[in-house]
């Protein structure tokens, strides 16, 4: 189950002994934005949204990125996008520093990573029709004739299961689900390599959400796709993803196979979340699994020194270790990272815990 | 103000087990494409103390029944039929103002939404107080001022005396959330009704509204209603369900049988479409065909026979719409809207 090597970087094949290909790598990616501007608009301080983030996703992989709102996870979309250009750091697809892009460069590179949003309603032009905002990055990236290009759309559309006969209806014509799949066909269209899936099932009820997670499961397999999925949902990232990296204030504070990590949290914000989760079990309800951390997270600018998790951490609040440094990102296990100077330490008390043996 | 205490004979008709009854409660949207039957001639009755959840997807009519419940159905939509009562009274016969003194007062409201239902331009103390000093008339302000920061703190907000004089922009949404509740329970109502309270929340933050909303609830043993699309959030909070589907509740039942015996084939999808924590991915989640029909153009039979896969294409499912039956014996005795409940009931119970 767990992975093959032991090298410096992350990187776990859960279906094969094969070393799998690396298709992104983020190496120590900071991004800082500067917020609050004096009555000149100098600048007076720099939230740090993003602070020293390295991942690596393989071909074919879903990779999840979990964490509250504000944590960092859609920046991290954003500047792998090249949507945010990155503080520092860099950010490698296959072979290309994509940090460094410009110009041409840049559009070419985007072809091959597309980004699906939240709200289909929201996020698509609602004056377009179906089939002009599947057709247009065709058009943007001048490819094929219009003929061309209205075939591949009709065949685009029929694959995510549209009927190409109401390509002319505007997106509102179509409900949740549907137009959540004209959005996903107009990311397939250019056949790019991966994509970024940024809450794509959120605002989806629970039918519809289970409809476009096959539908995202099927096409992976048939284009060997890759996901980066952002979730807020641990259920839904858990079940979809192959791996899962939690984020908070910015930083990754555990990452590992999605199973190793339900099962077996190591961090106590971890734990907490996985906690939170309401189960669908009314028999599991009130055994006092939940543990509920006090207080919201603060804005990433107000760090403070030591772990970013101190002020709301159950087992570490107090303590002078926590307070003085801040817990590098270490492998505790193979493929199981986390960035805690007390692993394991507060235990997730609930039916996945009761039912796993210890030596997990 | 004491309701621990049983009501004294001599103030008050004693209230009934039953806090709130509906009776063939019809709302319909009139609109240029057609009329909308978002609520079809729906009838229950909540016991005093009970959390129910309402499920349904989106379009089920699960909020168009809160506002109707409330009394606050908005052109074009208007309740067509039925009778609403609270505490006996029959809220459908009430006039505008004195549904607005039961309003507030008796029952309450909480919104997804915090920042659309509190006013931005006022602090969030005066706008409890304004709840309390509009159904408490002769209260003086300072005493509404201190009941205030007491219920602040009663939904634990740090430092609530000084928190009074923050505008809503300055409280996270989990804060303003908090702030909801507060306004929503500041008269002690008997019926609050939650519409998605905490669907726009984090997951931790939701934990934490969750926990302070149930222990304010329980130890006041208010009533609640609390519409939601997510079942984790109904197992863990409702004593009983009512599943809704095109306009009607397809099943009633409580919250423990309902997840281990699903009645209604459409409930039975729904549970079975959620992704569970033990799952083992790449196997296919199950996903209810089709697409919830129109409401101005319901199939003659069940309204779910299309998407159904237990009755797809049966001559009863599609011809003859299904009432309400007592399915299931003893203890997993429930509602259900299906012609096939009972054969169903026994064939699951039999295994």
């Amino acid at each position: 189950m767990k992975g093959k090597g032991n090298s410096t970087q992350p990187v776990i094949s859960p279906d094969s002994g094969t070393a799998p290909e690396r298709l992104i790598g983020i190496e120590s990616l900071v991004k800082e934005f500067s917020v609050g501007k004096n009555a000149f608009g100098r600048k007076q301080a720099t939230l740090r949204a993003v602070d020293n983030v390295s991942l690596e996703m393989n071909c074919g992989e879903s990779f999840g990125l979990v964490g509250e709102s504000g944590c960092g996870k859609t920046t991290i979309a954003r500047c792998l996008m090249r949507l945010e250009k990155p503080s520092s750091g860099r950010i490698m697809f296959r072979n290309t520093d994509v940090s460094a892009l410009r110009g041409k460069e840049l559009r070419r590179f985007r072809r091959h990573m597309q980004m699906v949003f939240q709200d289909p309603h929201a996020s698509l032009d609602s004056r377009m029709t179906a089939s002009q905002i599947v057709g247009e990055p065709l058009a943007i990236h001048g490819i094929g004739s219009r003929a061309e290009r209205k075939e591949r759309v009709e065949e685009i559309l029929t694959l995510v299961g549209i009927d190409p006969l109401h390509g002319n209806r505007k997106p509102h014509g179509f409900s949740g689900g549907q137009a959540q799949r004209i959005a996903l066909a107009r990311a397939l269209i250019l056949n790019p390599d991966m994509l970024v899936l940024d809450e794509p099932v959120s605002a989806l009820d629970v039918s519809i959400q289970a409809q476009v997670l096959n539908f995202l499961q099927e096409i992976q397999e048939r284009f060997s796709l890759t996901y980066l999925f952002i979730v807020h949902d641990l259920v839904v990232a858990e079940y979809f993803c192959d791996r899962i990296a939690v984020l908070y204030l910015g930083a990754v504070v555990e990452m590992a196979e999605s199973r190793a990590l339900f099962h077996n949290p190591l961090h106590p914000y971890t734990v907490s979340l996985v906690s939170a989760v309401p189960v669908p079990d009314p028999e599991s309800r009130g055994r006092g699994r939940r543990i509920v951390l006090s207080g919201e997270v603060s804005p990433a600018g107000m760090r403070t020194e030591g772990c970013r998790f101190r002020a709301r951490c159950p087992i570490g609040r107090n303590r002078e270790m926590c307070k003085a440094s801040s817990p590098e990102l270490v492998e505790k296990s193979p493929g199981h990272w986390v960035a805690c100077h007390f692993p394991g330490e507060l235990e997730h008390i609930g039916s996945q815990a009761a039912a796993r043996p210890a030596a997990s | 103000m004491n309701r621990s205490a049983p009501p004294s004979p001599s103030q008050q008709p004693v209230k009934s087990d039953i806090a709130l009854s509906v009776r063939n409660l019809r709302t319909e949207f009139h609109t240029g494409e057609g009329i909308f039957p978002a609520v079809r001639d729906v009838s229950f009755d909540i016991r005093r103390g009970c959390q129910l959840g309402i499920v349904g997807e989106s379009g089920s009519g699960k909020s168009a029944l809160a506002l109707s419940i409330l009394g606050l159905v908005r052109p074009p939509g208007r309740i067509v039929a039925g009778e609403v009562r609270l505490n006996g009274k029959n809220l459908r016969a009430m006039d505008e103002a004195s549904l607005s003194r039961v309003r507030g007062k008796e029952m309450s409201l909480i919104f997804q939404d915090p920042m659309t239902a509190l006013d931005p331009v006022k602090t969030v103390g005066t706008q409890i107080m304004e709840c309390i000093l509009h159904h408490n008339r002769g209260m003086s302000r300072r005493n509404a001022r201190k009941r205030a920061a007491r219920l602040l703190d009663d939904v634990e907000i740090p430092n609530a005396a000084q928190r009074l004089d923050s505008y809503p922009h300055q409280f996270s949404g989990g804060m303003r959330q908090r702030v909801m509740i507060a306004i929503a329970i500041a008269n002690e109502p008997d019926l609050i009704v939650a519409d998605e309270p905490t669907t726009a929340l984090d997951v931790t933050t939701q934990a934490q509204i969750l926990d302070v909303f149930e222990r304010l609830v329980r130890s006041s043993g208010t009533t609640v209603i609390l519409i939601t699309h997510n079942l984790g959030i109904v197992a863990e909070f409702c004593d009983e369900v009512h599943v809704m589907y095109a306009g009607r509740i397809v099943e009633s039942a409580s919250t423990k049988e309902i997840f281990r015996l699903p009645g209604h084939p459409y409930t039975e999808s729904l549970l079975k479409s959620v992704p569970r924590p033990e799952e083992a991915r790449r196997g296919r989640l199950f996903s209810v065909a089709g697409f919830p029909p129109s409401l101005a153009r319901l199939p003659p039979g069940c309204s779910f026979e299309p998407r159904c896969f237990a009755g797809r294409g049966l001559p009863q499912c599609r011809s003859e719409p299904p009432g309400a039956i007592w399915a299931g014996k003893k203890e997993s005795r429930r509602l259900v809207e299906c012609h096939l409940a009972n054969q169903r009931l026994e064939e699951a119970l039999a295994e």
